[in-house]
C-alpha cells in the first residue's frame, strides 16, 4: 500500500519538497486521493464474543433467501444490523452472515478462541501451531509496517494469554497480549500526535520528547546487540523479538513516519469511568463502558490510519442487575442452560427448551450491538467502506461446548472485496443419513474457518491458498468462493 | 506437553517455512523452533569442546543450558523497588501477566513483546522521574556547569552497578553518557540523569539474568561468573536482586562451591532466609512456589455460579489469605517447613466469614482478623477451600480436575490429556437424580476407563467437598460416597475420603520426590521433558540432603529443598550451546 498512484504523486509534487515528511502529509494526501476516487487502504478488525450462539434467534428462516432476509423480527439477535432508529442507518447491505462454519480446534470449547484467526488445531490446551491471520498480514507481509502501530490487540476484562483468551498470535503461535485499559490503548495509538495548529512551543516540546525517546531506544538496541553477540543462536532468538518490539516503539515515535496531525485525535477516554478493569475482581460492572471506550478509540485509530489491523476480545456482563436483565452468571445460568432445538443442536433431534433460547439470544444481540456501534462510528468517520470486520465466537452451541456451526459474520464495506448484504448457509458437516457423525468419520465434511481466513488473505492481495494447521490439509485449503 | 525440537533442528523448520511460502500457503510447520531450544548433550549445534572442568560426579548432560532469562513480573518489581523504593511498589500491577512454564512464573521462554515493551517504557519514565526528584542525594553535583560529565559518570557507574547487578564496562558507560548528553543538550543536568535512568531500567542488562559465564567463544561447559552466581542465588531464594554483600562474597569466590553456597545460606550477615519486612523475601518466594505448584494461585481468576454458591464471592478473598497465612505458618515452623504438615496438618487460618463456611468456631476472628483453628474435617492444603475451588467447576465439583491435579502435581504420575488421545471431551449431562459421582460413572463403562479409573479414584475422594470447598454429606439428595481404592502408588489402599488420602500422601516417599521435582521446575525456569537429566541430577543430590526422621516416616523440608537446588554441584555450571 506504499506505492503511490499518479494522483498522489502529482499532489506531492505540487506541494513541494519536504512536504511528504511533515506529520500530516499522508492524511492530506489520502483526502486528495479519495476525492480523486482512489480507495483508502483496507483495514481488518476481528471481534470475539463469548458464549456461542442461540441459533433459534439467528439462523435463516424458511422464508429467507440469500439476498432477501429478515433480521428485524422480534428478538432476532442480528437486529442491530438493521436498526436505523438506533444507529442512524441500516447496515444490512454491509453484512454477510455465514451459517455452518466449523472451528476444528480439537480443544475444549473454552480453549478454542485461538483457532479463530489461526485455523489451527490446539493440542493439549497449549497454543495454536501457526501465526494468526492478522499478524501474518500485518507483520509477515508487512502490511502494517506503514502505520504508526503495526497492529492492535484489545480486550475487555481479561489480559490473559491462554489459547482460550487470545486471538492474535505471532510466528510459531506465540500469544500476543491484549490491552484491557482504553486509556492505555489511546496512549499507544495517539500519544505524541500533535494536533494541527499547535503552537511552536508545544511542537518543540514534542520534538524534544521524541529525540530523547529515540536516544533511549538507540541505547536499548545497542545493549541488546551487545548481549546477543555473546549468545548461541537459539538464545539469540529471545532477543530478536525484543528488538522487533523496540522497532515498534520506535515507529510510534513517529520520526519521519507521519502520524497524521490533521487526524481528528479523539478525546482521551476518562479512566474514572472504569475504576476496575479485570474480570472476577470487580471489573464486570464497567465492561460496557470499557467496550464503548475501546470502540471509540479503535474507530478513530482506523480512520486516522494509525493502524490497519485490530482484534477485540469482548466479555460478558456477569454481574447482578446487569442492563440485560440476565442472571448474574452469564456462563452458568445463560450459556449452559441453553437447550437447543435441532437448529442449534448440529441437527440432532430433540425439541429443546424454548425458554432457554431467549436469554442467550439477548446476550448475542448485545454483542452484535457493539459490532453495529463500531460500524456506525467507522461510517461517520468515512472508513466503513474500506474496513472488513470478522465477528465470531469460540463456540456454536455453548452448552455442549461445541465448535461446530459457530456464528460467523463479515461486516463493513471490505473495499468491495466481498459481496455483502447476503446470508449464506454452508452444507451441513454431517450428511442427513448420519447426523451423529464424528469428527474422525470419513463422512464428516466441514467447512472450516480456514476457508474464510484464506479468502480474507486473498482480499488483502495475498496469493495463498491455505491457512491453518490440521492433520488433513484439505481442511485448510481453498478460499470460500461464495463470499465474493 | 509437546516436546520441542533440539537445537540442531532449528534451521530445518525455517527452511520448510520458506519452501511453503513459495508455494503460497501458510501452515503450521511443526513445533515452534523459536522458544529457547535446548540441546541434550552434544547433539546440538555441533560438538563443542573445551570449557571448564566439571566437579567429579557432575555430567555435562545434567547441566542446564547456558541461557538468558527475562525477569518475571514479580522479579522486575522487586528489582525496581530496590532501586527506586518510593515508586517501585505496585508499578507492575498492570503488566501483562507472566507466561508460565509448567504453571510456574519463572520462565526462561518469556519474551518482550511490543505491549510489554511499552509498559516497561512507561514504568521506566515514572521511576526515572522519581530519581530525578532526588537528584541532590542520588547524583550530587556541586558544579553541574563545569562537572556535569564527571558527576554523571560517577552516577552511571554507581547506579548502574546496582541496576545491572555487576560493574559496568567502559563501553557501557560511554554509551550511557551519550544518552546523558542527548538530554543535557538544550536541557539540564537533572534531565540528563533522568534520561540515563530511563534507559537503564528498560535495558537488556537490567531485564535479563544471564547464565552464560564469560567466554570468548562457545565451549561445552561454562562456569557462571561471580555476579551471575550472586544473582541466581538471590533471585531464586528471595526473588530480588543480590545485595552488595552477596556480590562481594561472590567475587571472593565464596559461592563457587557447594560448601560455600551452603555456608552462604546460613550466613547471618546475608540473612538470605530471614523474614524481613520486604515484600520480596524467602518467605514470599517460597509461598509463591508452593501456590504455583499446587495451582492455588489461580483462585484470583476463579469464579463460581452465584446461584449455586452464594457464599463464594464473600469468602474468595479469605481463601487466598488463608493459603498465604497457612503457608507462612508451615514454612516458618523451625526447620524450614515440613511437607508432611503442608499436606497433613489438620489446621488452618480463618477469618469470621470463612470460619462460618467451614463450620468451625473461631474465637477472635473477624472480617479482617485471621486466627488459627483446628479443623476437624480437613487435612492439609488439598482439603482447604482454595485448592478445592480452583479445581472445580462453576456450579459443581469436578472429580476429573481434582484427580488430574493430584496425579500430576502430588504423585507425578503421568496423565495424558484426552486431546492428545484424540478424544472429544463431553461433560456428563446434568442429572438431578444422581450424585456427581454417579454421573461420572459412565467413565468406567467405556474406553475412558483406562485412564479414568485412576483419575476418578483420586477425584471421587474429594466428593465430600462441593465446588467451592464446602463440606457436604449430601449431593442431589443422596449420600455422598467418597470412599476410594488407590493403586499404582506407594500408598495404595482403600481410603474413606480425601482427608485419609491426604494423610497417607503427606508421608509418602513418592509424593516427597514429586514435590522435589516440582521445586526443581519452579527454580530451573524451564520445561521438562528435555531437561529430565538435569532434573534427575537434582533429585539425586536432594536425596542426599534428606535427614532421617526419628519416626521413620518420610518427610521433606520445604526451604531445605530449595536450598539443595543451590548447593547442587551443577548449579554453578552450564552446558554450552
Amino acid at each position: 500500500m506504499n506505492r503511490r498512484s499518479n494522483t498522489r504523486r502529482s499532489f506531492l509534487r505540487a506541494m513541494g519538497a519536504g512536504f511528504a515528511a511533515l506529520p500530516f502529509a499522508r492524511l492530506l494526501e489520502d483526502s486528495v486521493a479519495q476525492a480523486a476516487g482512489e480507495t483508502l487502504p483496507l483495514k481488518f478488525v476481528t471481534i470475539y464474543h463469548p458464549h456461542g450462539l442461540s441459533a433459534e434467534y439467528w439462523a435463516m428462516k424458511a422464508s429467507d433467501t440469500e439476498t432477501a432476509f429478515d433480521i428485524g423480527y422480534e428478538n432476532c439477535s442480528l437486529q442491530p444490523f438493521d436498526d436505523a432508529a438506533t444507529y442512524g442507518k441500516s447496515f444490512k447491505d454491509k453484512l454477510l452472515v455465514i451459517e455452518g462454519i466449523d472451528h476444528l480446534s480439537n480443544a475444549n470449547g473454552h480453549d478454542s478462541a485461538g483457532t479463530i484467526l489461526t485455523g489451527s488445531r490446539i493440542d493439549g490446551g497449549q497454543k495454536p501451531q501457526n501465526i494468526s491471520l492478522d499478524q501474518y498480514l500485518a507483520v509477515t507481509k508487512g502490511l502494517g509496517s506503514a502505520t504508526r502501530v503495526t497492529s492492535l490487540s484489545l480486550g475487555v476484562g481479561n489480559d490473559g494469554t491462554a489459547a482460550g483468551q487470545t486471538l492474535s498470535y505471532g510466528e510459531g503461535g506465540v500469544a500476543l497480549p491484549k490491552i484491557i485499559d482504553p486509556t492505555k490503548a489511546f496512549d499507544l495509538l495517539f500519544d505524541g500526535v500533535v494536533s494541527s495548529g499547535a503552537d511552536p512551543a508545544a511542537t518543540a516540546a514534542a520534538e524534544r520528547r521524541r529525540k530523547l525517546s529515540q536516544s533511549v531506544i538507540d541505547y536499548e538496541k545497542w545493549d541488546i546487540k551487545r548481549l546477543r553477540d555473546k549468545l548461541a543462536p537459539p538464545e539469540q532468538q529471545k532477543l530478536d523479538q525484543h528488538l522487533t518490539s523496540l522497532s515498534e516503539l520506535e515507529k510510534q515515535l513517529g520520526g519521519g513516519m507521519g502520524a497524521g496531525a490533521l487526524c481528528m485525535v479523539p478525546t482521551r477516554p476518562d479512566g474514572s469511568k472504569f475504576p476496575n478493569l479485570k474480570q472476577y475482581n470487580g471489573g464486570e460492572p464497567y465492561f460496557d463502558a470499557i467496550t464503548d471506550a475501546h470502540l471509540d478509540v479503535l474507530a478513530h485509530a482506523l480512520a486516522c490510519d494509525v493502524t490497519r489491523f485490530a482484534t477485540l476480545f469482548l466479555n460478558d456482563l456477569s454481574y447482578n442487575n446487569n442492563p440485560l436483565s440476565l442472571p448474574a452468571d452469564n456462563h452458568g445460568s445463560v450459556a449452559h442452560i441453553y437447550n437447543a432445538s435441532p437448529i442449534g443442536n448440529n441437527g440432532h433431534p430433540g425439541d429443546g427448551t424454548p425458554d432457554s433460547w431467549l436469554p442467550l439470544a439477548k446476550f448475542n444481540r448485545y454483542a452484535y450491538s457493539k459490532v453495529a456501534r463500531l460500524m456506525q462510528k467507522l461510517d461517520a468517520l468515512g472508513v466503513l467502506d474500506t474496513t472488513l470486520i470478522y465477528a465470531t465466537s469460540d463456540m456454536g452451541n455453548p452448552a455442549l461446548h461445541s465448535t461446530q456451526n459457530v456464528p460467523t459474520i463479515l461486516a463493513g464495506g471490505a473495499a468491495g472485496k466481498f459481496r455483502m448484504g447476503r446470508r449464506l448457509k454452508m452444507k451441513p458437516d454431517c450428511p442427513p443419513e448420519n447426523i451423529w457423525c464424528g469428527q474422525n468419520d470419513a463422512v464428516f465434511t466441514p467447512v472450516t474457518n480456514s476457508r474464510i481466513l484464506v479468502s480474507i488473505a486473498q482480499a488483502f492481495g495475498q496469493d495463498i491458498n491455505t491457512f491453518g494447521t490440521q492433520p488433513d490439509p484439505a481442511l485448510t485449503t481453498g478460499a470460500l468462493s461464495e463470499l465474493v | 506437553m509437546r516436546v520441542l525440537p533440539k537445537t540442531g533442528l532449528v534451521a530445518a523448520p525455517l527452511l520448510v517455512l520458506l519452501a511453503l511460502g513459495c508455494e503460497g500457503s501458510v501452515q503450521g510447520v511443526g513445533p515452534n523452533a523459536s522458544v529457547g531450544g535446548s540441546a541434550t548433550g552434544a547433539g546440538g549445534s555441533g560438538n563443542l569442546g573445551g570449557g571448564v572442568a566439571l566437579p567429579p560426579g557432575t555430567e555435562a548432560a545434567a547441566l542446564l543450558p547456558a541461557r538468558i532469562r527475562r525477569l518475571a513480573d514479580a522479579e522486575y518489581e522487586a528489582s525496581v523497588t530496590a532501586l527506586v523504593p518510593e515508586v517501585g511498589p505496585g508499578i507492575s500491577a498492570d503488566f501483562i501477566p507472566d507466561s508460565r512454564q509448567s504453571g510456574f512464573t519463572l520462565n526462561e521462554a518469556q519474551r518482550v513483546d511490543p505491549v510489554f515493551a511499552g509498559q516497561l517504557a512507561a514504568a521506566a519514565s515514572k521511576l526515572a522521574a522519581n530519581v530525578r526528584s532526588h537528584v541532590a542525594e542520588q547524583a550530587p553535583c556541586a558544579n553541574p556547569t563545569a562537572d556535569a560529565d564527571a558527576c554523571a559518570t560517577k552516577f552511571i557507574e554507581a547506579f548502574g552497578e546496582e541496576a545491572y547487578r555487576r560493574p559496568l564496562a567502559a563501553d557501557e558507560v560511554a554509551h550511557l553518557m551519550t544518552v546523558f548528553h542527548a538530554a543535557l543538550e538544550g536541557g539540564t543536568y537533572d534531565e540528563g540523569i533522568e534520561l540515563v535512568v530511563r534507559a537503564m531500567l528498560q535495558s537488556a542488562s537490567f531485564l535479563y539474568l544471564t547464565e552464560i559465564g564469560d567466554v570468548a567463544a562457545p565451549v561445552a561447559t561454562v562456569k557462571l561468573t561471580p555476579y551471575e552466581l550472586a544473582s541466581a542465588v538471590s533471585y531464586l531464594v528471595q526473588g530480588r536482586p543480590p545485595s552488595k554483600l552477596l556480590r562481594q562474597m561472590a567475587v571472593e569466590g565464596k559461592l563457587d562451591t557447594p560448601e560455600g553456597r551452603y555456608d552462604a545460606t546460613n550466613d547471618p550477615g546475608l540473612a538470605l532466609f530471614a523474614a524481613d519486612n520486604s515484600a520480596f523475601n524467602a518467605q514470599t518466594r517460597t509461598t509463591r512456589i508452593i501456590k504455583e505448584w499446587l495451582g492455588t494461585d489461580k483462585i484470583s481468576e476463579t469464579a463460581k455460579d452465584s446461584n449455586v454458591y452464594q457464599d463464594y464471592a464473600r469468602v474468595k478473598g479469605a481463601l487466598e489469605e488463608e493459603t498465604k497465612q497457612f503457608l507462612a505458618g508451615v514454612v516458618s515452623n523451625g526447620d524450614g517447613g515440613s511437607l508432611a504438615e503442608l499436606l497433613g496438618g489438620a489446621w488452618s487460618m480463618v477469618n469470621a466469614p470463612l470460619a462460618s463456611v467451614y463450620g468451625v468456631q473461631a474465637p477472635g476472628a473477624s472480617d479482617s482478623a485471621f486466627v488459627r483453628v483446628a479443623l476437624p474435617n480437613r487435612v492439609g492444603i488439598l482439603n482447604q477451600g482454595a485448592f478445592l475451588s480452583v479445581f472445580a467447576h462453576a456450579s459443581e465439583s469436578a472429580p476429573v480436575l481434582r484427580g488430574v491435579a493430584v496425579l500430576r502435581r502430588i504423585t507425578c504420575a503421568g496423565v495424558p490429556s484426552p486431546v492428545d488421545l484424540k478424544k472429544a471431551v463431553v461433560p456428563p449431562a446434568p442429572d438431578p437424580s444422581k450424585t456427581t459421582r454417579q454421573r461420572y460413572a459412565e467413565h468406567a463403562a467405556s474406553d475412558c476407563a483406562a485412564c479414568h479409573n485412576n483419575i476418578d479414584s483420586f477425584g471421587f475422594a474429594f466428593e465430600a467437598f462441593d465446588g467451592m470447598g464446602k463440606f457436604r454429606t449430601r449431593d442431589n439428595d443422596k449420600d455422598v460416597d467418597s470412599s476410594v481404592v488407590i493403586s499404582g502408588t506407594d500408598f495404595d489402599g482403600a481410603y474413606p475420603d480425601s482427608n485419609a488420602l491426604a494423610q497417607a500422601m503427606s508421608t509418602s516417599p513418592q509424593v516427597r520426590e514429586c514435590f522435589a521435582r516440582h521445586v526443581y521446575r519452579a527454580l530451573a525456569a524451564t520445561s521438562v521433558p528435555e531437561l529430565k537429566p538435569s532434573e534427575d541430577d537434582f533429585v539425586k543430590h536432594w536425596q542426599t540432603t534428606l535427614a532421617t526422621d526419628g519416626s521413620g516416616k518420610a518427610d521433606a523440608k520445604i526451604i531445605p529443598t530449595l536450598v539443595s537446588f543451590i548447593t547442587n554441584a551443577s548449579f554453578a555450571y552450564r552446558r554450552g550451546l
